[in-house]
């Protein structure tokens, strides 16, 4: 039972339909039964009430007459006339002196009246007067019935019988029976609960009715629906023009499938859209599925090849037995980019570079992998193309630079001056051969231009030695007067180096005020590396003088010691003689230590005094050397004075000079003329040097270099001719010719 | 050598040590321990014989000053100043001197009795004289070198 309500949403809302609804229909009946049975309880009382008034009223009369007959007579037809009613007169003591059964008189009205409370208001109104209000249940011959009771006031009338001592003079009780009211409540609650039962039953029909066809049936529907779409089914689709909560869960499962089925076509299209090969593992490398380009690849077809072959029986590269991305990515998820492997195609291996990822579900488990592959046959031919064209090049290259090297050693030859070599022909009729033709014709032209030149150089030189010559004789007018000059010339010359002798000296002087005043700082730095040498010196006597204290400290302990040695010694008596002497012995150690570290300090004061005394000195040393820069400072701004004299002394013998130089430009026009001549000619002759020179340094050939070479001393002979002859002509008081031809 | 006596036993080991420009000696049987001088703690209101108290490896013991007993001119705190710690009528106590010199031995020829000085003058705490070297050794006993009142201070001392 417990399971049906578990499992099934409809059993769950039966028994909640079956306790709500019960619930409150019987809580409606039980209200309904108690309200009639209430009423008419009331109804009865009221019956009972008449009653007994109306008795009350008929024998009130007879009563007050005192007609006991009349009295009975109209009990009795009461008796007669209603059925199930019983009338009782009772006196104040509780005695019956009326009954409508004559066989109750006389005895006491507790008999009767069975219900403890009625005996209780019945006392109270016959000493009081006070009416109950309210109807008693009673027993009447063992059947239900209710009792009434209304009190006989003593009125005028009967005061003539019972006086007026009291206010009551008895009751009247009337009894009747209800076992028609208790049968009439019965079948009342019988009906009741026969409608109530159907009602439960109708609307427990109703709602389940309602409540199987609104959420159980849909609900289960979308259950279904969902199952299938678990097993991979998204053909599944569901329409619904509701709008509650169920109708809003239909569209959003409507949507959801949607979603779902947009995603997995997005992921198809993804898959068929890559145009590279590649193929999909699950985690044991069996393939599960590849594309249409690895088909091509491999040359397999798919239905051989899907779940039935091992990514490595496809795929041969290092990459899977060293470095398989997909045992790296169970340990760390990494994913693998471009490494290069080989494919079995149909016959021959191709090479490829592979890039995988790990595949994983929304949990981050493996559950496969990707493997993308990349065709690069193409690229290793072209990578091979390009190394046999960088060979060619190579080969190119060295060649080009061997014929070129040959050219540049030909030229630094021609650069030495050197014409008579060639460059080789190779006869490859090149664009190198042509560029070494070139070369060697234009050799041979520029060595044809040089033997020319040097021929021409030759016979200019032969007529400037010439012109030299007859310019010899205009010389010797001129020399005459420049000898007067030359004399004064000389004068002042020596004049001017005295002077500058003078000058020189002073400069002397002032280097050797330097070299004192250097001198002098020398002394004040090395006076400064005394002091500092005396200044690690106390320092270092410091550190003996703290050693020493320490020696003293531990002599001192040691003598301490050794003392109180000796007295236990002492103490010991005759077994501490040996020991006394050792004690002993250590004692005059210490003490003999002591007065060494005594000497050491001594002597190092002694030292620190002299070390400071020393101090004392260098500095008095570096006062003086200070006062000797001084000193030397000041001799140094003599020799600037002098040397200012000097200079104004260089002055006045510029002056004389001048009028010198005014003398001697009467004799520079005459010598002019001379000069210019002289000059012309020096200058063919040079410029013919030049020539000759210039073209001396080219080897057009091994014949012509000899031939030069006896030209060359044909040329030098005539200039050697010329200058003899000048020498020889010159007169023999002009000692200074070349003098003469400096001026 | 006449006023021997009964004062045989004056030979044997003493320890001897400099007071001002004198040499001292008591006898080494009564010194239990040579230490240096450490700064020594002042008790107020003591005679000024009794220097202060020290605390020698966990024994509070009291000094006091032979230069004062002796009338001499007390010196500035010395480092090189000793300390001899003697038992004198069974209390342990240190005697505060300048430096201490050696252990001897001291035989009857090297002693010789105290000269009777004036009687005014009170020095019962000299034993004899001694020689050794040519010096003159003054043997001191250490017994009756304090006073009553010292004594008694140095109990109080003690005992507190």
């Amino acid at each position: 039972m417990l399971h049906l309500i578990r499992r099934y949403l409809r059993a769950k809302i039966l028994l909640a339909l079956i306790v709500l609804v019960t619930f409150i229909m019987g809580i409606v009946i039980y209200i309904n039964i108690h309200s009639q049975e209430r009423s008419l309880f009331k109804k009865a009382h009221e019956f009972s009430s008449d009653i007994a008034r109306l008795t009350y009223a008929g024998i009130k009369r007879p009563m007050a007459r005192g007609n006991s007959e009349m009295v009975e007579e109209q009990l009795r037809h009461i008796k007669d006339s209603m059925e199930g009613v019983e009338v009782y007169i009772c006196d104040f003591d509780k005695k019956i002196i009326y009954a409508s059964q004559p066989e109750a008189i006389n005895h006491p009205i507790s008999e009767f009246i069975f219900n403890e409370e009625a005996r209780k208001y019945l006392e109270e109104m016959l000493e009081t007067g006070h009416t109950p209000s309210m109807a008693f249940e009673e027993k009447m011959s063992k059947k239900p019935s209710l009792a009434v009771f209304l009190p006989i006031f003593n009125e005028k009338r009967c005061y003539h019988c019972h006086g007026t001592s009291r206010k009551v003079l008895g009751g009247l009780i009337v009894k009747q029976s209800i076992t028609g009211i208790y049968d009439t409540i019965n079948s009342l609650r019988n009906h009741n609960v026969l409608i109530g039962i159907g009602g439960i039953l109708g609307l427990i029909c109703l709602g389940y009715f309602f409540s199987v066809k609104w959420i159980s049936r849909p609900t289960r529907e979308l259950a279904e629906k969902t199952a299938r779409i678990a097993e991979g089914d998204f053909s599944v689709s569901t329409t619904t023009d509701r709008e509650d909560s169920i109708g809003i869960l239909i569209k959003n499962f409507n949507i959801m499938t949607k979603k779902i089925k947009d995603q997995i076509e997005y992921a198809n299209s993804l898959k068929f859209s890559i145009p590279e090969p590649f193929f999909i593992t699950d985690p044991d490398f069996t393939i599960t599925y590849m594309n249409e380009a690895l088909e091509r690849l491999i040359g397999h077809p798919r239905s051989e090849v899907e779940g039935k072959k091992k990514c490595y029986e496809i795929v041969k590269s290092d990459l899977c037995e060293a470095d398989c991305f997909f045992k790296k990515a169970v340990k760390s998820g990494g994913v693998i980019m471009g490494r290069r492997g080989n494919v079995k195609g149909d016959g021959r291996d191709i090479p490829v570079i592979i890039s995988g990822a790990p595949l994983k579900d929304s949990t981050g488990r493996i559950w496969g992998g990707f493997h993308f592959l990349r065709d690069i046959s193409m690229e290793v031919e072209a990578e091979r193309a390009i190394k046999e064209a960088a060979a060619k090049e190579e080969a190119q290259r060295i060649y080009l630079e061997r014929r070129v090297k040959k050219l540049a050693d030909l030229f630094a030859k021609i650069a030495q001056g050197d014409l008579t070599g060639r460059a080789e022909m190779e006869g490859k009729g090149d664009m190198m051969d042509k560029l070494t033709h070139h070369i060697n014709e234009m050799l041979d032209n520029i060595s044809k231009i040089i033997e020319q030149a040097k021929e021409e150089a030759l016979l200019v030189a032969e007529r400037a030695s010439e012109i030299s010559a007859n310019n010899q004789d205009l010389s010797k007018r001129t020399q005459k007067q420049a000898v007067s000059v030359e004399e004064v010339s000389a004068a002042i010359q020596e004049m001017t180096a005295i002077i500058n002798q003078n000058a020189k000296n002073t400069a002397e002087v002032n280097e050797l005020a330097r070299l004192a005043v250097n001198a002098a700082k020398e002394g004040g730095k090395i006076a400064m590396d005394a002091i500092s040498s005396m200044e690690r010196i106390e320092k270092m006597s410091n550190r003996i003088a703290e050693i020493v204290n320490l020696v003293n400290e531990i002599t001192f302990q040691t003598k301490l010691l050794s003392l109180n040695a000796s007295v236990e010694a002492a103490r010991a008596g005759e077994q501490g003689k040996g020991f006394a002497v050792i004690a002993s012995e250590i004692k005059d150690l210490a003490i003999r230590s002591t007065e060494s570290a005594q000497d050491i300090q001594s002597l190092l004061q002694e030292s620190t005094a002299k070390v400071s005394e020393g101090i004392n000195f260098v500095n008095a040393t570096s006062e003086n050397l200070q006062k000797i820069i001084n000193h030397i400072t000041k001799v140094s701004e003599l020799i600037a004075e002098i040397a200012m004299a000097s200079k104004q002394q260089t002055k006045e013998i510029e002056h004389i000079n001048e009028t010198v130089t005014e003398i001697n430009k009467v004799i520079q026009q005459n010598a002019a003329f001379v000069e210019e001549l002289t000059s012309a000619s020096e200058r063919l002759s040079n410029e013919a040097d030049v020539l000759l020179e210039l073209t001396r340094g080219f080897v057009t050939s091994e014949t012509s270099s000899t031939e030069v070479k006896e030209r060359e001393f044909l040329a030098e002979h005539l200039i050697k001719k010329a200058g003899l002859k000048e020498v020889a002509d010159s007169p023999r008081d002009l000692d200074s010719g070349e003098k003469f031809e400096e001026f | 050598m006449e006023e021997e006596k009964g004062q045989n036993q004056l030979e044997g080991y003493y320890l001897t040590f400099r007071l001002a420009d004198e040499v001292y000696a008591i006898n080494a049987i009564k010194v239990r321990e040579i230490t240096r001088y450490q700064k020594v703690t002042r008790v107020p209101r003591l005679s000024p014989v009794i220097k202060g108290i020290i605390n020698l490896r966990g024994t509070i013991l009291p000094i006091f000053d032979l230069r004062v007993k002796f009338d001499l001119k007390t010196k500035v705190e010395d480092t090189k100043a000793m300390v001899i710690i003697v038992e004198i009528l069974g209390r342990l106590m240190g005697v505060l001197v300048d430096d201490v010199i050696d252990v001897i031995y001291l035989d009857d020829s090297s002693l010789q009795a105290t000269p009777s000085l004036s009687p005014k003058i009170k020095a019962d705490f000299i034993k004899a004289f001694g020689k050794k070297n040519d010096d003159l050794i003054i043997l001191l006993d250490m017994d009756k070198i304090l006073s009553l009142e010292e004594l008694e201070e140095i109990d109080a001392v003690n005992e507190a």
